[in-house]
């Protein structure tokens, strides 16, 4: 398999990639080199299904992604473009296996989290907790798209925007409840301000 | 090369997977806004149609129903083409968000964008008289029309003194008409009648009463196309041997 040099690729920006695939499509291998680890993260956040069913979603939404390159348009970061293909991938996947994203709690794994967490910090602050993401399962999955984004992935406003295709304004309102939400539920399992 | 790299390069190509021409999203895209344009051009008929009623609303029967000229708005209100518009005005959100960069704008900047442009449309269209000739086409063309339409709903109203329909027969002192669901009456007219010029064929809303088995007095006899108004400006009317003809004043 001839494929392109790796180092070939490392002066380019990812929409300087996008461009060049149209005249080499190699070039794809060098986003997807890129992009590879992030979006499993992100698919593992977000979803927090098994490696063999978030790889399958990457998969597929990789050769979207190469489908639909002459789409791209460079008013975008193709970051934005790149996790909106990958989670509208990750919701149909959900759609089509009719699969729950669902975290049992066990009353002593909730007082493991208690002990651990100063919830109000990681609110103000990122978060970065591999509890966090159980506690997202709980809210609506709108209410988790956006904080798995806004301070799991560290994505500005505009660029969840670009991602969920919802309004900048829809997103910051998004925001808003989906932290107090948050707070309610932890709340709600005895989680006590500190 | 990493594990899922390497897996979908290798799918592509086996697969012989090509990224997809530009150009059929220069068709995707630009099918949308042509759907979307439809969708606005559409609506403005409807707009069009929805101020033909509004201004030729007729007022002087409000009496009938009730006391209140708001409360007669209300009940005369053209539904039937406002939930059409409802309908556009979803089509069109729904089409706009579709767009490539629609998902951006506000809900309601959306809507406000709409509503704007949908008025100047509406207006013009109206202006040129599209407002009635397709409330008349509906009328003629569509059998159900008759019962969605609060126009024709008010003026089947004979226990108000209310009648609609369409004349195929004139007498010195009486008129055959087929009403709106198609029964016949007699319409009777005497030296207090007023009228404007009717013709066979011609669609004609009628006040007066009800005087027997499909039996009917005229007071007065007007155009279908709402221009009720015109009969009560005297300057419009002139005596004739059966009644006042008065000029229908209908159109622009």
């Amino acid at each position: 398999m001839n494929i392109i040099n790796p180092e070939s690729c490392q002066d380019k920006t990812d929409e300087e990639l996008a461009g060049l695939i149209k005249e080499n499509t190699e070039y794809f291998v060098c986003l997807m080199r890129r992009y590879e680890k992030r979006l499993l993260l992100y698919l593992r956040r977000l979803v927090g299904f098994q490696n063999n069913e978030i790889e399958d979603i990457l998969q597929e939404a990789f050769i979207k992604i190469f489908y639909n390159i002459a789409d791209f348009d460079c008013r975008l970061r193709f970051s934005s473009w790149a996790y909106r293909i990958v989670h509208n991938e990750a919701i149909d996947f959900l759609r089509k296996r009719k699969k729950e994203i669902s975290a049992d709690f066990s009353a002593a794994e909730w007082q493991n989290l208690k002990s651990e967490i100063n919830w109000q910090q990681t609110l103000e602050q990122k978060f970065d907790h591999e509890y966090v993401a159980i506690l997202l399962n709980k809210l609506k999955p709108k209410y988790r798209d956006v904080l798995v984004l806004k301070f799991q992935e560290d994505h500005d406003y505009a660029e969840i925007s670009d991602i969920l295709q919802k309004p900048p304004g829809t997103v910051a309102t998004l925001i808003n409840r989906a932290k107090k939400k948050l707070k309610e539920e932890l709340e709600k399992n005895n989680f006590t301000k500190v | 090369m990493n594990n899922i790299t390497e897996k979908v390069w290798q799918k592509i190509e086996s697969e012989k997977i090509q990224p997809a021409p530009q150009k059929v999203f220069i068709l995707k895209h630009g099918f949308v806004w042509f759907l979307g344009t439809v969708v606005l051009l559409v609506s403005s008929l409807i707009t069009a149609v929805i101020i033909f009623f509004i201004s030729n609303f007729d007022w002087d029967i409000a009496h009938r129903f009730t006391n209140s000229k708001i409360l007669f708005f209300f009940l005369a209100l053209p539904y039937f083409w406002l939930i059409l518009l409802f309908f556009f005005i979803w089509l069109f959100y729904y089409n706009y968000r579709h767009t490539k960069y629609g998902y951006r704008l506000n809900f309601w900047l959306l809507i406000l964008i709409f509503i704007v442009l949908n008025a100047i449309l509406g207006f013009a269209a109206n202006y040129f008289n599209f407002g009635q000739q397709i409330e008349n086409a509906c009328g003629e063309k569509i059998n159900f029309y008759n019962h969605l339409d609060t126009k024709s709903i008010i003026w089947s109203s004979v226990d108000k003194g209310l009648l609609a329909g369409k004349i195929f027969a004139i007498a010195p002192t009486q008129i055959s008409l087929a009403d709106l669901d198609g029964n016949v009456w007699q319409i009777k007219i005497n030296e207090n009648s007023k009228m404007a010029g009717i013709s066979l064929n011609e669609k004609v809303k009628i006040i007066g009463q009800k005087i027997g088995e499909r039996e009917f007095l005229a007071e007065e006899i007007r155009p279908w196309c709402g221009c009720g108004k015109c009969l009560q400006n005297s300057a419009s009317c002139s005596t004739g041997p059966n009644g006042s003809f008065c000029s229908t004043g209908c159109g622009h």
